[in-house]
């Protein structure tokens, strides 16, 4: 179970887009913004256990639509990791006032507790019982946040090159899986609402 | 057809009041702290108004655009995106601009309670609903409770802390994006389903 959360939430493979995330800021503060984000997306776990299948359900919405947004909110980030806006303008924002710094969105969710983390969860919650499930949760997280904590050490081996390069390489990466969950989720949508590509192509 | 409590629930999320203290205390900044609570409830009223109208009238109004019913899911789901998409990477501290000293109508009243979101969901409700009933009963509802929050923002925002606003504000703009999602894909399926 713990593997399986490891394997969603997917901590190592984050830590490169965790560094192009928050490479605007001083160590110190990175280490804090990464401690706290990831704290928030336990938290977000553990509310997603407990409330989110009864939440979404009384709003009427689908899991097809968690993955969709998902992935759609994950491509976004990635759009702006491989496009991101030119040096003028973030120079003349940071005249203006604090650097925006990430909070709750992305990292937390839905890089961390997000689409495809819920889908684990409500698999998991059918077949062991919910005290299992939770400790397996805090667990993960035991795991997680040192990993997500020290990827601010990534950034000095890696240097100032180093980084933009591995920015635009995550941001393609980071593209492939916005896309892969959405493909996921728009299966799902076809499966349950019986549509079939060759009618959303030809309307037949 | 949704329940009652889904469709308050859904109407609430969308008028999204916790998410909006932050720019409605700083649209009344200029204002003695007395007079501030009088504004907020004459601006929800008319926010009501303007939410019942649609719901009463909705279906008139599309007939006259001839708009239908596809068309207003998937307009409404995109409209909510984009509103969504606002709040989770915002583009800057953006304070709207109040014509006048004091906010009459706009921005408070419209587009910040009854949001072209809000209006598009609601007259797609009244219309996907066979009763008049439920939906009066869920709009007045959900508005009643924004209501007392929005009056409340001041003492709200000492209780949550500023981040807390803001960790709220991210939050429901996760559940904004995926209300939006939903309705477009339901749109997507009356979509083929009518071209059949």
């Amino acid at each position: 179970m713990i593997l399986t959360m490891l394997f969603v939430v997917n901590p190592f493979g984050c830590v490169p887009i965790f560094v192009s995330l928050v490479k605007d800021f001083e160590p110190k503060r990175q280490r804090f913004i990464l401690l706290r984000e990831s704290l928030f997306g336990g938290l977000l776990a553990l509310i997603l256990l407990w409330t989110g299948k009864g939440f979404l359900e009384s709003i009427h919405i689908q899991d097809y639509a968690v993955n969709l947004s998902g992935g759609i909110l994950i491509f976004l980030v990635a759009i702006s990791m491989i496009f991101p806006e030119s040096h003028k303008a973030v120079k003349e924002k940071n005249k203006d006032g604090p650097k925006k710094e990430p909070f709750v969105v992305p990292i937390a969710t839905p890089l961390l507790a997000g689409g495809g983390f819920f889908a684990i969860l409500m698999n998991l919650v059918n077949k062991a019982p919910m005290f299992d499930v939770t400790l397996a949760i805090f667990i993960t997280w035991i795991i997680v946040i040192p990993v997500a904590v020290s990827s601010s050490y990534l950034q000095k081996i890696l240097g100032k090159r180093g980084l933009l390069v591995l920015e635009q390489l995550m941001g393609m990466m980071l593209t492939m899986l916005a896309i892969q969950i959405i493909l996921g989720g728009l299966h799902k949508f076809l499966d349950q609402s019986h549509l079939t590509f060759a009618n959303l192509i030809t309307g037949g | 057809m949704m329940s009652l409590f889904s469709l308050t629930l859904t109407l609430f999320l969308i008028m999204d009041p916790l998410g909006k203290v932050k720019q409605f205390l700083a649209i009344l900044d200029g204002i003695p702290h007395r007079k501030q609570r009088f504004v907020i409830a004459r601006e929800m009223v008319m926010a009501l108004v303007a939410m019942l109208s649609f719901s009463l009238l909705g279906e008139y109004i599309s007939a006259a655009f001839q708009v239908n019913m596809t068309t207003i899911f998937i307009s409404a789901g995109v409209i909510l995106f984009l509103t969504a998409l606002r709040i989770l990477f915002p583009k800057e501290e953006h304070v709207p601009h109040v014509p006048g000293n004091e906010p009459f109508l706009v921005p408070l009243a419209i587009p910040m309670i009854a949001s072209p979101a809000l209006l598009a969901t609601i007259m797609l409700f009244s219309q996907a609903e066979p009763l008049m009933w439920p939906m009066i009963s869920s709009i007045l509802m959900a508005w009643a409770i924004s209501s007392i929050l929005l009056i409340f923002s001041r003492p709200l925002k000492r209780l949550l802390t500023q981040n807390g606003l803001l960790a709220i504000e991210r939050l429901m703009g996760m559940v904004l994006v995926l209300i939006a999602v939903q309705r477009f894909l339901e749109g997507v399926v009356l979509f083929v389903t009518e071209h059949h």
